[in-house]
């Protein structure tokens, strides 16, 4: 990909993707995830899953699963209202862009 | 290298993170390695690079995390293959905080868009700033100054007061005993020095009494003066 991913855009992918679940998901399935729209490598979500975490926009919590332990991530309501923020500052930053590269109708 | 080498070597590089983080770190990983699947593991291996990078990933992660709030805003990092490069100006992190504020949300309220302050604006008011600067810094440091002198001076009227006090009462205590003692001899000799010295005792026990005033109304009423000063101005400011 020739553009980049600025480290607000990760953490907006990530909250989408997070929230996609109400029940929660996992790391590996979190970066595989992520992966498919933006290239990544696989080392770079877990400081920000932890700093999302620290924040209190997502919360953690552990399941058993094939007799071992995983840890689920899960969107709060402040990582909700993150979110909302993001998808609003997304909509105005994305239109503008495309209406200036593609020369179509702008977003204003 | 295999899995458990690679998570050993992990451990090893982090042993300087604080013991929560570590546990943390290498169990995010140890679940990672178990969620895909041991046929993926040399791939997952050969993606994550090398455990350094891993390391140097969480310990920059770790440093954003402290410094988020007062660096400059994050260039971002680039794609995949440079993106943990990026990770060590330590700044990648900077953009969520920013979100998290109260700004943020006043943005999104569906008034219209206040357009930010035109350029030139913003550089007058900075260039003011930078030439204002000495002029501003030199009055708050005399202002500082005086405040510090009356301070000082206050203190030094106490430990004036004081130890004139204590002299007077001292060398009052002691001409009146020697008075007392002279009375003996020559009487009239003695009762002039035994007067005199309860004079100074009187003198230092005055002395006594403007020392408690000064430290227990004058210098707390300074004090709450000086502060009443400090709000007044970060009000108006």
């Amino acid at each position: 990909m020739v553009f980049n991913t600025g480290a607000a855009l990760l953490d907006a992918i990530v909250l989408a993707v997070v929230s996609r679940e109400p029940e929660g998901t996992y790391g590996y399935r979190i970066t595989q995830e992520v992966r498919q729209v933006i290239e990544l490598s696989e080392s770079t979500l877990y400081p920000v899953l932890r700093r999302l975490q620290k924040d209190a926009n997502l919360e953690v919590y552990d399941r058993e699963y094939a007799g071992r332990n995983r840890r689920y991530y899960r969107i709060t309501a402040r990582g909700m209202e993150t979110l909302t923020g993001y998808r609003q500052e997304w909509r105005q930053y994305s239109g503008k862009i495309s209406g200036i590269l593609e020369g179509g109708m702008g977003y204003e | 290298m295999n899995k458990e080498e690679f998570m050993r070597e992990l451990e090893r590089l982090l042993a300087n993170v604080p013991d929560n983080e570590r546990i943390e770190a290498l169990n995010y990983y140890e679940e990672y390695f178990s969620d895909a699947g041991e046929e993926n593991w040399q791939k997952v291996i050969e993606e994550l690079e090398s455990p350094a990078k891993v390391a140097e990933t969480i310990k920059d992660g770790l440093r954003a995390n402290m410094d988020t709030r007062d660096s400059a805003p994050g260039s971002g990092y680039n794609s995949a293959s440079q993106s943990g490069a990026a990770y060590q100006n330590g700044t990648s992190y900077q953009g969520s905080t920013i979100y998290q504020g109260n700004t943020f949300y006043q943005n999104t309220a569906p008034t219209p868009q206040k357009e930010g302050m035109p350029a030139w604006a913003i550089v007058l008011i900075v260039l003011g700033c930078i030439l204002l600067s000495p002029a501003l810094l030199g009055l708050a440091a005399a202002l500082l100054g005086l405040l510090i002198g009356i301070l000082a001076g206050l203190l030094g009227l106490i430990l004036g007061f004081g130890g004139a006090a204590i002299g007077l009462i001292v060398g009052g205590l002691a001409m009146v005993v020697m008075g007392i003692v002279d009375m003996f001899f020559t009487p009239m000799a003695g009762m002039l020095l035994t007067g005199s010295g309860l004079i100074l005792l009187a003198i230092g026990m005055l002395c006594i009494m403007l020392t408690v005033w000064l430290c227990g109304w004058a210098l707390p009423a300074l004090c709450r003066g000086i502060a009443g000063l400090f709000k007044k101005a970060s009000k108006e400011s």
